[in-house]
């Protein structure tokens, strides 16, 4: 078997990159386009986005084979700009971390509304130019036919998306819960059950929407990529298949169930206590597999590369 | 003026004596040896480019039997025109000489390992000991000299030619005339190392590659991923139509009750 060049810290970069670019862009949406209520996904979005690409950042430095014997050689990635790709993707990711920092501060001084859309309109192309990013970068590889693949940055978006958007619901009853002094407006959301639940039966639509896209994507990569065989038999097969049930099917099909849920809920005459636990718990259940997924993505793909010769 | 080293594989004898100059002249130790178990390639030996290896003899045996012969293939950095490593390196630790070398600085590089993920010919290795990249120089200290590579000045049968990539291209594109294949020609825009041979490199293991140059090669696969992206785009929105309609329909079917 071939060295690997590119482990599972890189892995990990991928996964918390794309999500980052994904929460932001969740985060954006849903202040420009929704209406009030969407005020604390909107939020939650965007402050997940901030500690997820530092996260990714810390991930990437750590991976770097000269990092420990030269700790100020990151800053050369800047260096080949645009020529390099990846000095592409370093100014990028630069300039979406402190476009997330500065969202975040005007959203937790409650700023100026119209800067803070302006801020994330510049975030939205930035994060997802990052989540593609993660993925033009592997494309560009030309050593590593597995990765040469127009499929591949799309899948990295689209993952990224459903993972940041799960990840931004997974985090409003955490918050919630763990800081309702600082985050009052999570907590009164989450207080407010049928609120959050409500919004739970909202968004399963479009976690329901990206997941099938996403299928659509592996398929179509795995179909035309050279050696994507290698994935369903090779000696990552447990966790391609781990990532296919566990982190698709299994939450497309409690997305189909809370999908019930929610239209039980909406019969006023039905008990809509229990309802809205189960739609709680299996959501928060979903999630943590939507993640779980979103990560074991990046891995086998990363892996694979490697050694499919 | 760019130098070029065409190798003629119809000369070579398999003797490995670029293979020993390599390693006493970059002072590359010896590796342990392995027992090859692909048994096409059993007398391969080191299997691969390492730190310690910028360059190894591929015996590749062909045909069977009575018409069994015996392929010798010298491996090392190609030197690209255009190198894919030096494209992919965000730092400009590796670069690309006028004389035709692509070589590495230590001091700018951070160790991302993207050359080695997107060298085409797989050549680009780290050493974990040092932390540092290490390739075939094409001895571009050598060279400053007016010497030959130590590869070159060691082959006995003149397999290795050191000239000028114009004359080295121009023996390539006479060799094709005459129905012989080569490689370094076309493949990723040219490399500086030109091999001539009787049966195709894509036989001998090298990798089959377009004439496509890193920035076009770029250029190619960003069209097709905007397209998929239109493509995906576009079926996203018409599905998102069609469910909205249904819904619409239902509610109104519903309300129609």
């Amino acid at each position: 078997m071939e060295q690997l060049t590119w482990g599972i810290l890189l892995a990990a970069y991928l996964f918390v990159g794309g999500m980052a670019g994904g929460a932001f862009i969740v985060g954006a949406l849903a202040d420009i386009l929704g209406k009030d209520k969407w005020k604390v996904l909107s939020k939650s979005g965007i402050y997940v986005s901030l500690p997820c690409i530092i996260f990714g950042l810390v991930f990437l430095i750590l991976d770097l084979g000269r990092f420990e014997v030269a700790p100020l050689s990151p800053l050369n990635a800047y260096i080949n700009f645009p020529a390099s790709i990846m000095s592409v993707g370093t100014w990028i990711i630069t300039a979406f971390t402190a476009v997330s920092l500065v969202t975040a501060i005007l959203y937790f001084f409650e700023g100026h509304a119209i800067i803070r859309k302006l801020f994330e309109v510049v975030g939205f192309v930035l994060g997802g130019s990052t989540a593609a990013y993660t993925g033009v970068l592997l494309s560009f590889a030309r050593g590593r036919p597995f990765w040469v693949s127009p499929y591949l940055p799309w899948l990295f978006i689209i993952s990224g998306t459903l993972t940041g958007l799960a990840m931004a619901l997974f985090l409003i009853p955490i918050i919630a819960v763990f800081m309702p002094r600082f985050f009052e407006d999570f907590k009164n959301l989450f207080d407010k059950r049928t609120e959050y639940v409500s919004m739970l039966g909202e968004t399963d639509k479009y976690l329901t929407i990206l997941g099938i896209i996403e299928i659509c994507l592996i398929v179509l990569f795995i179909g035309t990529a050279p050696g994507g065989s290698f994935l369903m038999t090779g000696p990552l097969s447990l966790w391609f298949y781990a990532y296919l049930i566990l982190g698709l099917i299994a939450p497309l099909g409690i997305g189909y169930y809370i999908a019930k849920l929610d239209s039980a809920r909406a019969h006023e005459n039905l008990k809509t206590e229990g309802i809205s636990s189960s739609m709680v718990l299996s959501s928060l259940g979903s999630f943590v597999l939507i993640l779980i997924g979103g990560f074991l993505l990046r891995y086998v793909v990363l892996v694979a590369g490697q050694i499919i010769i | 003026m760019p130098k070029a080293v065409l190798v003629d594989l119809r000369r070579c004898i398999g003797c490995r004596a670029c293979q020993v100059a390599c390693k006493r002249w970059n002072d590359r130790e010896a590796t342990a040896t392995q027992l090859n178990t692909d048994p096409d390639l059993e007398w391969t030996n080191p299997r691969e480019l390492s730190p310690q290896t910028y360059t190894y003899m591929r015996f590749v045996k062909l045909g069977t039997g009575e018409s069994l012969r015996w392929s010798f293939v010298k491996v090392q950095c190609n030197h690209c025109i255009d190198p894919g490593c030096v494209n992919a390196c965000p730092t400009t630790a590796l670069i690309k000489n006028e004389d035709g070398s692509v070589t590495y600085r230590k001091e700018l590089c951070i160790g991302c390992g993207y050359c080695i993920n997107a060298c085409p010919f797989g050549v680009p290795t780290f050493d974990e000991e040092n932390r540092i990249i290490e390739k075939c120089t094409f001895c571009s200290e050598r060279l400053k000299e007016g010497l030959e590579p130590a590869c070159v000045q060691a082959c006995p049968t003149d397999t290795l030619r050191l000239m000028s990539l114009e004359e080295a291209r121009a023996i390539a594109v006479q060799a094709e005339a005459k129905g012989l294949h080569t490689y370094g020609l076309h493949e990723v825009g040219g490399t500086s190392w030109i091999y001539i041979s009787e049966v195709p490199l894509t036989e001998l293991g090298f990798p089959e590659h377009t004439a496509k140059t890193p920035a076009g090669y770029q250029a190619d696969l960003l069209a097709k991923v905007v397209g998929t992206g239109v493509f995906v785009g576009a079926a996203i929105v018409a599905g998102v139509k069609l469910y909205a309609q249904r819904r619409e329909a239902v509610a109104r079917a519903e309300g129609g009750e």
